[in-house]
């Protein structure tokens, strides 16, 4: 096309596009002719909408008697879109049922208009329902929700965030919130007032179904709550994450409870379920006998305080076997909620908890094993990679075990181990370190044991500590978790702090126990100790020497203010 | 103001700074041995002090060994010159005898000669073999994932930790000695204000 000939074709267009415009705008009947008749309509209100450009089919004044129905969708098509989906749409609902088209903000009609009472019969904790959430968070499609959890303690600055937050991770856990509801209740006598607000989003209004969604949207284990916010008002308010499990709490489901241990071995609900009563250990016995052996003679069992359904849960897909050492501990801290005060004094408390569990030491006879796992170091704390996170960089349907055991031994060495993590880092781009935690890898029922903590840092930080012989890394699959062995010996030559952002502690620091030892000792057994020392050496050489340097300074002074006289 | 400084400006400043690193590290070193002796709250933040107060110490060694190497003042006032090995037996029988007799110290500093041949014993080891010592073996700590070929050739983290602790132990060995001797002038404080 030359440029002449574009030229007229654009002015053409232009001089078109003038005329069709002003045929339209001439052609329409002003609002002011309509409403000389239609009085009752003055003021109307949908938005800037002309009566013209709905009641398309008017061209003069007087029109005709009959004239054709307004078609909504020609302006609101992809509301239309979802309203087809819609039950009230199978009904023959028509907008103007619902929506007073003259007067946008007039009648506005609800569900109850239409729907005053309806009975909710089956809908269990019928009350909290229909107060915290309204009918389209389950009659509509709900895409995400959130938690507002508001408490005003008047203007008294009685909680701080470490109240609330005790292990200081910025997100408050079941636990925290028990001991934070029992302080409130004891400081403030239940005066401090909680509102929950349970906000959901809908994909879109128009969308109603008469069958509810299933609980498990909400109730599931990925349910859509996915986040809550805890706002604490008083002198200071602050803000703080919660979890919105505590609010909206976890059902089992069928579709994932074919997913666990039991549902995959073929136990059907009835199995376990054989009344109404909650599941007595008589159940579990009928499998798990051995176990249960064990169990009936220790303090938990005999005390008549717990069951096996209070630690353990069949619905879970997570066995107990993936769960890593902080979910484990919240298993025993559901009852033993003061874990934290009682463990004091052990250094580091709550990072101790994020890498073992309590069976670590209250179940001596159980074996324990380290697991190893990879994590990507964000800003705040680090990600534990995900099976999808390694599809991105080895391409999707990968086998772990072929990428990280190189030589096939199905042993990872310590170098394979480094020289993945080192391909990981430079393919990513990222910080990625190896973290670990003392797991029990074969567990024994008997945590009766009490005052087990020998307070000896050494019993686990040293080479010969008994979970460097069960080491594994723990790599996602798509289905669960892939356990390889590490070689535990090359390892453990080389504390696994290595991978850790931690500093090395263990035995080779002297405490006061060793040197009260070594002087408590006969003459005869002080060179044994001195051996047994091993590089703690270091330090009691250095402390002795430091003391007798003192002592040669204390004479030299001494002697400087003697020979002066 | 009386008399000459000894030391020049930069070093009078580099000293005084790197105490306060030196001082740093050693508080936050005696915790990272020993975590029962609780001075800082949070372990973990003891281990960044250290970390970054280690590579304060790293820069201020670099600085302290270039401006002696630019203004060769390793040859004039470190290396042992043979008068300064004839001179060590008099220089020690004067801290052990004579000092308590009023007797006057054998060496004499100067901008030129400023330290005496123990001095310059103690502190060539300190500086030249104790300190880049600690400092190498501090790097490899700061990341040891990074370094893993060079700690695996030391020996492990253990012997690294060793060798590091050692020296750190012979530093406080020294510096306590050094803290007294600086008390042994005049007056108190004369060796401190170094004229």
């Amino acid at each position: 096309m030359t440029y002449k000939c574009f030229k007229y074709q654009s002015i053409y267009l232009i001089f078109a596009v003038f005329l069709f415009y002003n045929f339209f705008s001439y052609a329409s009947v002003p609002n002011e002719d309509c409403l000389g008749c239609h009085e009752k309509f003055s003021g109307f209100n949908h938005g800037k909408v002309n009566c013209n450009e709905c009641h398309y089919d008017i061209t003069s004044v007087p029109h005709d008697e009959k004239l054709k129905k307004p078609l909504c969708n020609t302006c609101h098509w992809p509301t239309e879109e979802y309203y087809k989906k819609s039950i009230h749409s199978f009904k023959k609902l028509n907008c103007k049922d619902c929506h007073n088209t003259h007067f946008l903000n007039k009648d506005k009609k609800n569900c109850t208009h239409c729907h005053p009472d309806v009975a909710h019969n089956t809908l269990p904790a019928k009350e909290k329902h229909l107060n915290a959430v309204d009918c389209l968070a389950c009659h509509g499609k709900a895409r995400t929700g959130h938690i507002n959890i508001q408490i005003d303690t008047g203007k008294k600055d009685v909680i701080t965030h470490k109240d609330i937050d005790r292990d200081n991770n910025n997100l408050v856990d079941f636990i925290e919130w028990d001991i934070f509801l029992n302080t409130i209740n004891k400081e403030l006598k239940g005066k401090a007032e909680i509102i929950k607000n349970y906000d959901i989003k809908t994909d879109n209004p128009h969308v109603v179904n008469k069958k509810p969604v299933s609980c498990n949207l909400c109730h599931g284990e990925n349910g859509i709550f996915r986040y809550a916010r805890l706002i604490v008002k008083g002198k200071k308010t602050f803000e703080i994450g919660i979890d919105p499990k505590i609010f909206v709490h976890e059902l089992p489901s069928i579709e994932d409870y074919k997913k666990t241990i039991h549902g995959k071995k073929g136990i059907i609900c009835s199995n376990c379920h054989i009344s109404d009563k909650l599941v007595s250990d008589r159940i579990c016995l009928k499998c798990h006998e051995d176990i249960y052996d064990v169990y009936k003679k220790t303090a938990h069992a005999k005390e008549g305080a717990t069951k096996c359904t209070d630690c353990h849960n069949p619905h879970k897909i997570k066995t107990y076997k993936e769960l890593n050492a902080s979910e484990r501990v919240m298993v025993c801290a559901r009852c033993h909620k003061d874990y934290i005060d009682k463990h004091k004094w052990l250094p580091n408390t709550v990072l101790h908890f994020k890498y073992l569990e309590c069976s670590s030491c209250h179940s001596p006879e159980s074996k324990k094993g380290m697991l190893f796992s990879l994590a990507v170091k964000g800003e705040k704390d680090t990600m534990v990679l995900k099976y999808a996170d390694f599809e991105k960089i080895f391409g999707s349907k990968i086998d772990m075990r072929n990428i990280i055991d190189s030589n096939g031994d199905n042993v990872i060495s310590i170098d394979e181990l480094i020289f993945f993590v080192n391909s990981l880092r430079k393919k990513l781009d990222r910080d990625i370190v190896v973290k670990s935690s003392i797991a029990v890898t074969e567990i024994h029922h008997d945590y009766s044991g009490k005052n087990l903590k020998s307070k000896v840092c050494s019993e686990c930080h040293m080479r010969d500590a008994p979970f460097y012989n069960y080491m594994y890394i723990t790599l996602p699959q798509k289905d669960g978790l892939l356990y390889i062995p590490v070689r535990g010996t090359i390892l453990s030559a080389i504390p696994t702090s290595i991978f850790i952002d931690l500093c090395i502690i263990g035995e080779t620091k002297i405490k006061h126990d060793d040197i009260k030892a070594f002087f408590n000792a006969d003459l005869k057994k002080k060179p044994k100790i001195l051996k047994e020392l091993g590089f703690k050496l270091i330090d009691f050489m250095g402390i002795t020497i430091i003391f007798f340097i003192f002592a040669g300074i204390s004479v030299h002074i001494l002697l400087r203010i003697l020979v002066k006289k | 103001m009386k008399g000459t400084y000894i030391h020049p400006l930069p070093i009078r400043i580099w000293h005084w700074i790197n105490a306060f690193i030196v001082i740093v590290l050693i508080i936050t070193g005696i915790q990272l041995r020993m975590p029962y002796i609780s001075i800082f709250e949070s372990y973990r933040t003891v281990i960044l002090i250290h970390k970054y107060f280690g590579y304060a110490m790293t820069a201020s060694f670099l600085f302290w060994f270039f401006y002696y190497l630019i203004t060769s003042g390793f040859k004039k006032h470190y290396l042992l010159k043979i008068n300064d090995i004839k001179a060590i037996p008099d220089q020690a029988k004067y801290y052990m005898y004579g000092i308590f007799k009023g007797k006057e110290n054998p060496h004499t500093p100067s901008e030129d000669n400023k330290f005496n041949p123990l001095q310059k014993i103690a502190y060539a080891t300190i500086m030249l073999i104790i300190s880049p010592v600690i400092i190498f073996t501090g790097i490899l700590f700061s990341d040891i994932l990074y370094f893993f070929i060079w700690i695996n050739a030391i020996g492990g983290l253990r012997v690294l930790d060793a060798i590091h602790v050692i020296s750190a132990y012979i530093f406080v060995f020294y510096l306590i000695v050094h803290l007294y001797m600086s008390t042994l002038g005049k007056k108190i404080y004369s060796h401190t204000k170094s004229r």
